[in-house]
């Protein structure tokens, strides 16, 4: 009862915050650089006039096809998703101290358990609707592009793989959540989110990527190479236990911390 | 003075709603709060006061659970705040330092946020709005309120609940002269109707004075005194005699009266620094050895003075 409270309290929060439509509308860039990407793609003499952006345009898609757009999409939402999910941990827990009201909230008869909980569900909720957005704006755009390729086997396979790195980038949004409570602000979970991107490709290209939880996603986007195999269940309980370490950290801050902010 | 409406007796058998005791909290080196014991008894405004940096808030936040204490403890209505926190902090309503709220959100939403997590009544809502002054504000983001109306937002949600105890930081911040007036009349209000425990902590003597049952001077994370509210306001150091012959009276005053504390100012002027001297008893042995008497009348420390003079005290 108190959970759903808690809840509804994080959702009011959400929906009346400019960040709320702002971060979907940002993340829409990505679906629509794909498909420009895609045009380039198709009209070589479009690339060679447009410079550096068709010369990369030129490096990510191979083809103008289904096949291709989805790779582009999937490693854009892999990345964009990461940085995506530390904004939401920021803006859910870091927003409360530079504001000034984390006191308000922990000062109340409420379980801080229950806030980190509802907190990480409500950031859960809003990046699984911002993901099934940019995939219902990517499809779109693919539709008008007219490309070849398509098949509803693809469609189903790409769609299977944008929601599997979402469960796999939610797990990652307690950790900048805690950095957030330990470091009382926005500014410690944007920089370690930051940091995380460098690191996740570091580990990505050592080999050790499966075991270090901020390359999985990229892995698991396509972004090393067809060649590379993907994440397997050793990486999702990896994802999973970092997910639960981030919480308890979250939690265990919160309640045995002094809160001076 | 004692307001209309304070009831000694009602408070006299009742246990304290709020007890700190031994409540200690160390900063490294620093300690920001050393071994403070106070009680706040149901129907009672205790003012709290103290210099910027004395260790007002620090406690504020060790009563409320936002800070664990390196000793001592916290009790609300008997409940240890360190182990249940979550029960202990239920009947409280509380403003730490600034006023803050979600800048996003109206003003009513930021009491419904409150409502919630409180499980207060619907109803509840539309009485602090009136109690308050904060119905033309209702439907206004509160990121575009003034400094007031933010701290009568704050105040509004530290009461929406109903709560027995009211924890309030520096509550006139940001009021103008009105305003002051007008949260005082609101808090003795809550004190009679409801019978509420209120700590209000200040760094202003005058308001202090004016609002609280009892206070107590915190300097240096220490309660140095607890004093009645007329006790702070009118403090007698002595007594300043304007005579006819200095030397004289003084002597007649220390042979008769035993009064040693007797310091001779200008000419014709002698001060007496025995405030418990009676000074009828005075002015009729003067008059009666047949010494001109011009003058009798009590040396007052103001306010502030009286305050500066304690915590210097403190620092010896």
């Amino acid at each position: 009862m108190m959970l759903q409270k808690n809840l509804s309290v994080e959702f009011l929060k959400l929906r009346r915050s400019t960040i709320f439509w702002f971060l979907p509308l940002a993340f829409s860039l990505g679906p629509v650089i794909a498909a420009v990407f895609m045009v380039i793609v198709s009209h070589p003499e479009l690339g060679q006039r447009l410079g550096l952006l068709g010369a990369k345009a030129q490096l990510m898609a191979m083809h103008a096809d289904w096949a291709s757009y989805f790779t582009v999409i999937s490693q854009m939402v892999g990345i964009g998703g990461m940085i995506v999910i530390g904004v939401m941990a920021a803006f859910l827990f870091g927003r409360e101290y530079a504001e000034g009201t984390a006191k308000n909230i922990l000062a109340l008869p409420v379980s801080r358990a229950g806030v980190v909980t509802a907190k990480l569900f409500v950031g859960a909720v809003w990046y699984a609707a911002v993901i099934v957005w940019v995939y219902i704006l990517a499809i779109s755009l693919g539709s008008l592009l007219s490309m070849p390729g398509y098949t509803g086997e693809l469609l189903s396979s790409a769609v299977v793989r944008g929601a599997r790195m979402a469960v796999e980038t939610i797990m990652l949004i307690s950790i900048p959540a805690w950095i957030g409570v330990a470091s009382k602000g926005y500014f410690g979970p944007l920089g370690f989110t930051m940091f995380s991107l460098i690191m996740g490709n570091v580990f990505g290209v050592t080999g050790w990527g499966p075991w270090f939880p901020w390359s999985v996603v990229p892995l698991d986007s396509g972004m090393a190479g067809p060649d590379v195999a993907l994440p397997g269940w050793g990486a999702r309980i990896v994802l999973l236990a970092t997910f639960c370490v981030g919480w308890f950290l979250t939690w265990w801050t919160l309640n045995t911390a002094d809160n001076l902010q | 003075m004692i307001e209309r409406g304070y009831q000694p007796e009602r408070r006299a058998g009742n246990p304290p709603a709020l007890q700190a005791i031994g409540l200690t909290k160390h900063f490294g080196p620093v300690r920001a709060v050393d071994g403070l014991d106070l009680a706040v008894a149901k129907g009672e405004i205790y003012g709290f006061l103290g210099r910027n940096g004395a260790g007002k808030t620090t406690t504020i936040r060790m009563m409320l659970g936002l800070i664990r204490p390196s000793a001592g403890r916290v009790l609300l209505f008997g409940n240890d705040v360190a182990r249940r926190r979550t029960e202990a902090v239920r009947p409280v309503g509380s403003l730490v330092e600034t006023a803050t709220a979600y800048a996003s959100l109206t003003v009513r939403e930021n009491l419904e946020i409150q409502r919630r997590l409180t499980n207060a009544p619907p109803e509840s809502l539309e009485r602090v709005l009136s109690l308050f002054g904060l119905r033309p504000y209702v439907n206004r983001r509160a990121g575009q309120l003034s400094l007031g109306n933010k701290q009568r937002l704050s105040l509004a949600r530290a009461v929406l609940h109903k709560p027995g105890i009211l924890i309030l930081d520096e509550p006139s911040n940001a009021l103008d002269p009105a305003g002051i007036v007008e949260i005082r009349q609101i808090l003795r209000q809550l004190r009679d109707e409801d019978g509420l425990a209120i700590l209000v902590s200040s760094h202003i003597l005058s308001e202090i004075s004016q609002l609280a049952d009892r206070i107590g001077i915190i300097h240096r994370g220490r309660l140095i005194t607890e004093m009645r509210p007329e006790e702070l306001a009118s403090s007698v150091l002595g007594w300043e005699v304007s005579v006819s012959e200095a030397r004289r009276t003084a002597q007649l005053l220390s042979d008769r009266l035993g009064l040693s504390a007797i310091q001779e100012g200008p000419p014709g002027r002698l001060l007496i620094r025995d405030p418990s001297i009676d000074p009828a008893l005075v002015a009729r042995l003067v008059v009666e050895a047949g010494i001109g008497l011009s003058l009798l009348c009590p040396v007052e420390e103001d306010l502030e003075a009286r305050f500066l003079r304690l915590t210097r005290e403190e620092e010896k």
